[in-house]
């Protein structure tokens, strides 16, 4: 059985860890004052509850939390979950790629606001600072073509064929085909390839902007795409267990409903 | 047949009584044919229309904010809450029934938000007092609670549709702990009436979209208390601060609840 004080104590024990780097009187220090059974709430079903599932490597946690505090584009939720991220051990390089590989789910405005409250972020701690400045190591290639080309294997190595034909014969290609170009170059042929996220990981971020925007067509893809690329079923189901708490319940219902009918084998 | 003229006075009177805490002046307007239709259709209409009671457009117009989550926007409703007569802590409560339905960062920045407008009145910060709730311990207990606050209220069919959710057989650990709190904490508390937390409810899931589970917290609604035009009439006043053509979608779900036999 499980006792709310189990929840407290499991909520205090990650707590330590993840708030070490908190500084003094941020934002949101005053909500105990504000409200206590808020908090309350807040660290039994949250901290000590969602957070500690098993199922979801808790690094992937924070990348959906990070991902959905992306599409909220709440400047204090986003520092924080960027420092929680940034607590956990991921580098300043794999929290920014996450915004980068957002731009196209999630759209510019959302990512440069994100982009800038991760900065200010990084800049708190002199460790994250150091590491901010070591130098990603990207090749960016020189013509679209390459990209695409590029882009391409990408797609193969990760999902396989299917996926490659199904992302040919889009609308977007039908109807606008020279941007469609463009975004698939740069998305596949040059995000895709950084190395600063793993597939894995990429796949976490789009999952749940999909899911925070309400896009279910282009989730219900998605999810087959996960399956194909080393996401176990419960792990997605986890991914938007985790997003849904900082976006709203009620959004998990809907996703998990495509993810059911992906699961029972009616996707087409 | 109303006249403008009729508008434009209800508008007045209404604001004088709304803006009697206004701790500014209010700003000139930017754009007066944009002021002229707020205070003709939103003051002088919408705001003293129909049949849901002036608190429970309060409540409604707070959640649809919440949801929003434009600072200024949750500041004057909060503002106007509480010139109405809602309490501090009836405020505050919104934010918490909204916990589940609008998420963490939408309710931790409404609360944020909250207390800074509480603060600016003795009268107001006086009152702002949080209960003293009487927590049950265990995860299970709470489930206890929650079944059967729920079909006490809605029945043994909306038992089996919570208890049989897709995320209690999908994400079963994070669903079970998240319904506990909800309905065998949260909908329990004393602070605000089943009538109300399902005013923001219904408010929160139209703003959002959530067509399907807007279905059935309507059909939870009529078992409330709420009566039809009730329901309609959160839907009307939400959708003047989210956007018009949610009112429309969620009246067509309404319309199917309301006639199921159509």
């Amino acid at each position: 059985m499980v006792f709310s004080k189990n929840l407290l104590e499991a909520a205090e024990q990650l707590k330590v860890f993840t708030d070490r780097f908190v500084p003094e009187g941020r934002l949101t220090g005053a909500l105990p004052d504000i409200s206590s059974d808020y908090v309350r709430l807040q660290d039994e079903v949250m901290w000590g509850g969602v957070w500690q599932v098993p199922g979801l490597d808790i690094t992937l946690r924070s990348i959906a939390t990070i991902s959905a505090q992306c599409c909220n584009g709440w400047g204090f939720g986003l520092q924080h979950q960027i420092r929680v991220g940034l607590s956990l051990g991921m580098s300043p390089q794999k929290v920014k790629g996450i915004f980068l590989q957002l731009m196209f789910y999630a759209g510019i405005p959302a990512t440069v606001f994100a982009l800038t409250q991760a900065q200010k972020v990084i800049n708190e701690q002199a460790i994250w600072i150091r590491e901010d400045l070591v130098p990603l190591d990207a090749h960016w290639l020189n013509t679209v073509a390459e990209k695409m080309f590029r882009g391409a294997k990408v797609i193969e190595q990760t999902w396989g064929l299917t996926a490659q034909t199904l992302l040919s014969g889009t609308l977007a290609q039908e109807l606008i085909p020279e941007i469609e170009a463009l975004v698939c170059a740069y998305n596949y042929g040059e995000v895709w390839d950084r190395c600063d996220l793993s597939s894995k990981e990429r796949t976490v971020c789009i999952l749940v902007a999909l899911m925070c925007r309400g896009h279910s067509r282009l989730l219900k893809q998605h999810i087959q795409y996960a399956l194909d690329n080393a996401l176990t079923e419960r792990e997605i189901c986890e991914v938007f267990s985790q997003a849904a708490w900082y976006r709203g319940w009620p959004y998990l219902e809907e996703a998990l409903s495509q993810a059911q009918s992906v699961f029972d084998g009616c996707s087409t | 047949m109303t006249s403008v003229r009729e508008l434009q006075e209800k508008s007045e009177k209404l604001r004088a009584f709304f803006d009697k805490y206004l701790p500014y002046d209010r700003p000139d307007p930017v754009l007066k044919d944009f002021v002229k239709v707020q205070h003709e259709l939103m003051w002088g209409g919408v705001w003293q229309t129909g049949d849901l009671d002036l608190k429970l457009k309060s409540y409604a117009t707070i959640a649809a904010q919440c949801v929003n989550g434009y600072d200024f926007g949750i500041e004057h409703q909060v503002r106007t809450g509480l010139t109405i007569g809602i309490t501090p802590i009836e405020i505050k409560e919104i934010f918490i029934q909204l916990l589940f339905y609008a998420g963490i960062p939408a309710t931790v920045f409404g609360l944020l938000v909250a207390q800074r407008v509480i603060n600016e009145r003795d009268e107001w910060s006086k009152t702002d007092i949080e209960i003293d709730w009487d927590w049950l311990p265990s995860v299970d207990a709470k489930l206890e609670r929650a079944d059967s606050f729920i079909i006490d209220n809605w029945g043994a069919k909306a038992s089996d549709d919570i208890s049989n959710s897709l995320s209690r057989s999908l994400t079963p650990e994070a669903s079970e702990i998240v319904d506990a709190y909800n309905f065998g904490e949260i909908w329990i508390r004393p602070i605000l009436s089943l009538k109300e937390r399902l005013v923001c409810v219904l408010a929160a899931l139209m703003s959002r979209g959530h067509w399907t589970q807007l279905r059935n917290y309507i059909d939870y609604g009529l078992k409330s208390g709420l009566s039809q035009a009730e329901i309609c009439g959160i839907f009307v006043q939400a959708g003047w601060y989210r956007g018009w053509p949610h009112v429309e979608d969620a009246l067509v779900i309404a319309n199917e609840v309301f006639n199921p036999e159509n």
